[in-house]
């Protein structure tokens, strides 16, 4: 696809920001486990990292400024309901910065409901991708491989504020070093998923294999997936640096992956 | 207009590959360099069990389910009454998610205008009984625009190959195979 550096920037920051908001529904409004000044600073990088995304994406548009007609066709359009899903997204983010102080149900129900829209975003992104049109695109890796990354991301992402913030660390490292795994198989699947398909999907295939970056995201994903592994039984490796170090590993595997992704998907 | 379906009857047997229709469509409508609302291709020498030079003139296929309608977020895509997949520019802001989700990549980027642009099967034209610019310029008439719920169709197909597959947005297309029976017999 052409111009679609915007759309890495997009996708992959959008997922960045909505894995945040979810991580801080778990470990801030179900469980408490963060303290005020990591819930906020996580909060406020989820907001900006949102905002950052959208305007990432307005670059994409041959009128940028006539964006806001996107809207128009939620009915039929996945692309329309992304861009409103991400929107409300967006602004419950900003109302959590406000309520992420106080306790009880309010908080709870405000995290929720951003929980609910961003996950709803990243279906509605995923479905964009998932025509006929795009035959080795046209199946369910799509959207587990858009999922992923917001599970991915998103933990690493909170547990990298809270050691800024000089917050207890909170030891996620069966749940990455799962998620990782998951994501080496998910590559796979769609590897061998391309191969079995139409001429457009085998040359997709073909094209995933022999592009350097991709190999260089395998190499980040078994890199990250042996520090985290090791780091389940060691407990010095459990540490906010180790949670920092892993996730600059996989926000670059997940960008070299997006764009892997659009530079290589053969139309019909 | 109502009741009427347009679509394109394609000759393979008369079509040579000459682009005139790509090019006094390209020239009518004053289209960036960049861009085509037809395309010519040759097609597989096989595709009637005998060795013969084919070609197909396609533009948009103006589909019954088209969709560049279904994922463009402005809704600049239409599906007339009368069959035509019309596109409404001033509604659209240049995203291209049609000219990815259309089967047949027919949408294009206009570098200039920063808007998608595609066939509209000269629509304006049609309207006062005029023929399309593809249609009388082709040398060959080999193009036609046919009411399609008031022209017999046996003999033709809506699938050839180096077509993709016409049930994904059920293109409204129709090709005229190439008639075996005219290949030069050079054994003779």
């Amino acid at each position: 696809m052409e111009h679609s550096f915007t759309l890495v920037l997009f996708t992959v920051l959008s997922q960045l920001a909505i894995g945040g908001f979810i991580t801080l529904f778990f470990l801030d409004a179900l469980k408490g486990k963060l303290s005020p000044k990591t819930s906020q600073t996580a909060a406020v990088g989820v907001v900006v990292i949102g905002i950052v995304a959208v305007l990432a994406s307005l670059f994409h548009l041959g009128h940028p400024f006539h964006a806001a007609k996107a809207l128009l066709n939620f009915g039929h359009s996945w692309l329309s309901r992304e861009v409103i899903f991400f929107a409300i997204f967006i602004v419950i983010a900003i109302i959590y910065l406000f309520v992420s102080k106080t306790e009880g149900g309010r908080k709870k129900i405000v995290a929720g409901l951003g929980t609910l829209f961003g996950i709803l975003t990243v279906y509605s992104t995923a479905m964009i991708y998932t025509i006929p049109s795009m035959p080795a695109w046209n199946n369910g890796t799509t959207l587990l491989a858009f999922m992923l990354t917001a599970c991915v991301l998103g933990p690493l992402f909170v547990q990298t504020i809270s050691g800024f913030t000089k917050d207890t660390f909170i030891d996620c490292s069966r749940y990455t070093t799962t998620i990782i795994g998951a994501l080496i198989v998910v590559n796979l699947l769609i590897i061998s998923v391309a191969h079995g398909g139409s001429d457009e999907a085998v040359a997709t295939g073909l094209a995933i294999c022999t592009s350097p970056l991709f190999w260089i995201k395998a190499v980040l994903y078994v890199l990250a997936f042996l520090i985290s592994g090791r780091s389940i039984c060691n407990s010095n490796l459990k540490n906010t640096n180790i949670a920092t170090i892993l996730f600059v590993l996989m926000l670059v595997a997940e960008f070299l992956g997006r764009i892997v992704f659009y530079a290589t998907g053969v139309h019909l | 207009m109502a009741n009427q379906k347009y679509g394109f009857i394609i000759s393979m047997e008369r079509c040579i590959g000459c682009n005139a229709c790509t090019i006094s469509c390209k020239s009518y409508y004053n289209l960036n360099p960049s861009i085509n609302r037809r395309f010519v291709r040759e097609v597989e020498e096989t595709l009637v069990g005998e060795a013969k030079r084919c070609h197909i003139s396609t533009a948009c296929n103006h589909c019954e389910e088209p969709g560049c309608a279904k994922a463009c977020p402005t809704g600049a895509y239409t599906k007339l009454d009368n069959g035509i997949v019309k596109h409404n520019q001033d509604r659209c802001i240049g995203c291209k998610m049609c000219a990815t989700a259309c089967p047949y990549g027919v949408p294009q980027f206009d570098p200039v205008k920063k808007k998608m642009d595609k066939c509209s099967l000269c629509v304006e034209l049609l309207e006062v009984g005029e023929e399309t610019i593809c249609m009388a310029s082709c040398p060959m008439e080999a193009i036609q625009v046919v009411d399609l719920n008031e022209t017999e169709t046996i003999g033709l197909v809506d699938r050839v190959n180096g077509f993709v597959n016409p049930d994904i947005t059920k293109s409204t297309t129709l090709f005229k195979l190439p008639d075996a029976t005219h290949t030069v017999r050079r054994d003779l």
